[in-house]
């Protein structure tokens, strides 16, 4: 009898969670497709693409920095920013933020230049990289669109030199 | 001691171990017992079962809408017409054939409050003709193509912080698609090094979910030189 007391508890019990779940999934699965709704789906392929060290001007110490340039070609039903935000860079393997887009603050600076490819054109794209070296396993590095967003772009690999 | 252990044990010796509502149950084949603890499990499981079904339901779903919205948002877009003009001269722009004029000798405006060292300001001039219908069903867009780079334009919102006085006469894409007559100048902020470039207007057509099917563009090269005082 006790037995089965704690089966049928058991069972109140899982279906308590069962309703947790159905809530939680449902709760994600609208945040998801809101989010879904305002995120451009992309169309846009990288060529030429070319990279070397170099030493910007306010670099840290223990980090290294390369140049990396390559042609974007842009045909999503948006403008490609030319920025860490749109088009981002991570290491194929180990930590994420091995490698990042080097964008120095500057308290001073309020309006900053925004080059992009515009919808439907081709475009020249430059970003300086900044790579931890100990946390860095391996030299491939990923280039992605839209990195932080719902339906990223992988636009291929590059090798550190 | 236990007192009562013979006659606990006399109760147990001589006791059919049953009590009346403990008795058989000759339909189910069942003891009352096991029977009561099934009804007992049974409403729980039947509500497991049904969440059980409705979670599954839900994931489907939300997993079959999502895949559907990722095919509709991937709208491609054509490589864009572009055509260049030359400077300082009248040309038609846009499905509705818009006249354009752009001035071959743009202005450098230095640099401003807010802006990095190495940046400065450059205002390109524009003159738009009016036109008789609006269209909605667009959206423009003004760049500054400097070697292989694309500089959107500083609409007058931006402007209005560090410099009012230019804002008030700062012209944004959107007003490709308006239909009154508009002369103004079109700010970019760009490299110190820029001393030359291609003013691009963008027109954009929208599809019925109003994104960006197809560009049409219009080119016209032009260079800057300091501004000249006084003239807004």
């Amino acid at each position: 009898m006790i037995e089965d007391t704690r089966k049928g508890m058991g069972l109140w019990v899982l279906a308590g969670l069962l309703v947790l779940a159905v809530l939680g999934v449902g709760i994600w699965g609208a945040v998801h497709l809101s989010a879904l709704n305002m995120a451009p789906g992309w169309y846009a392929s990288m060529e030429g693409v070319e990279i070397e060290p170099v030493q910007p001007e306010g670099a840290e110490e223990g980090y290294n920095y390369y140049r990396l340039r390559f042609v974007l070609t842009n045909n999503s039903n948006q403008d490609i920013f030319i920025a860490g935000w749109n088009l981002g860079v991570a290491p194929a393997k180990g930590d994420r933020y091995a490698v990042d887009v080097w964008e120095p603050w500057d308290e001073n600076v309020t309006m900053e230049t925004e080059p992009c490819v515009p919808v439907g054109c081709i475009g020249d794209v430059e970003l300086i990289l900044e790579v931890d070296p100990e946390e860095m396993e391996g030299k491939t590095v990923q280039i992605t669109l839209d990195p932080y967003g719902e339906m990223p772009l992988k636009l291929g690999e590059v090798e550190l030199p | 001691m236990k007192r009562n252990a013979p006659h606990s044990d006399a109760w147990n010796a001589q006791a059919p171990e049953r009590e009346p509502w403990q008795e058989p149950d000759h339909f189910s084949g069942e003891t009352p017992e096991r029977a009561g603890g099934g009804s007992a499990r049974l409403v729980p499981l039947v509500i497991c079962a049904i969440l059980l079904a409705v979670l599954l339901v839900e994931g489907v779903f939300i997993w079959g809408k999502s895949a559907q919205m990722q095919r509709n948002n991937a709208v491609y877009v054509p490589s864009a017409e572009q055509n260049v003009y030359p400077a300082d001269e009248s040309f038609s722009f846009g499905p509705l054939q818009r006249a354009m004029k752009v001035s071959g000798q743009g202005e450098d405006m230095g640099r401003i409050t807010g802006a990095a060292q190495d940046e400065k300001i450059v205002r390109v001039a524009l003159r738009m003709g009016a036109v008789n219908d609006a269209v909605w069903d667009c959206s423009g867009a003004f760049y500054l193509q400097c070697g292989g780079t694309y500089y959107p334009n500083l609409g007058g919102y931006r402007l209005k912080q560090e410099h009012p006085e230019w804002a008030m006469r700062a012209l944004d894409g959107y007003e490709l698609c308006e239909s009154g007559m508009e002369e103004g100048w079109v700010y970019f902020l760009v490299p110190e090094s820029v001393s030359e470039g291609t003013f691009w207007m963008h027109w954009l057509e929208k599809d019925e979910d109003y994104n960006n099917e197809s560009v049409q563009a219009a080119g016209v090269p032009v260079s800057f030189a300091q501004e000249v005082a006084g003239n807004d």
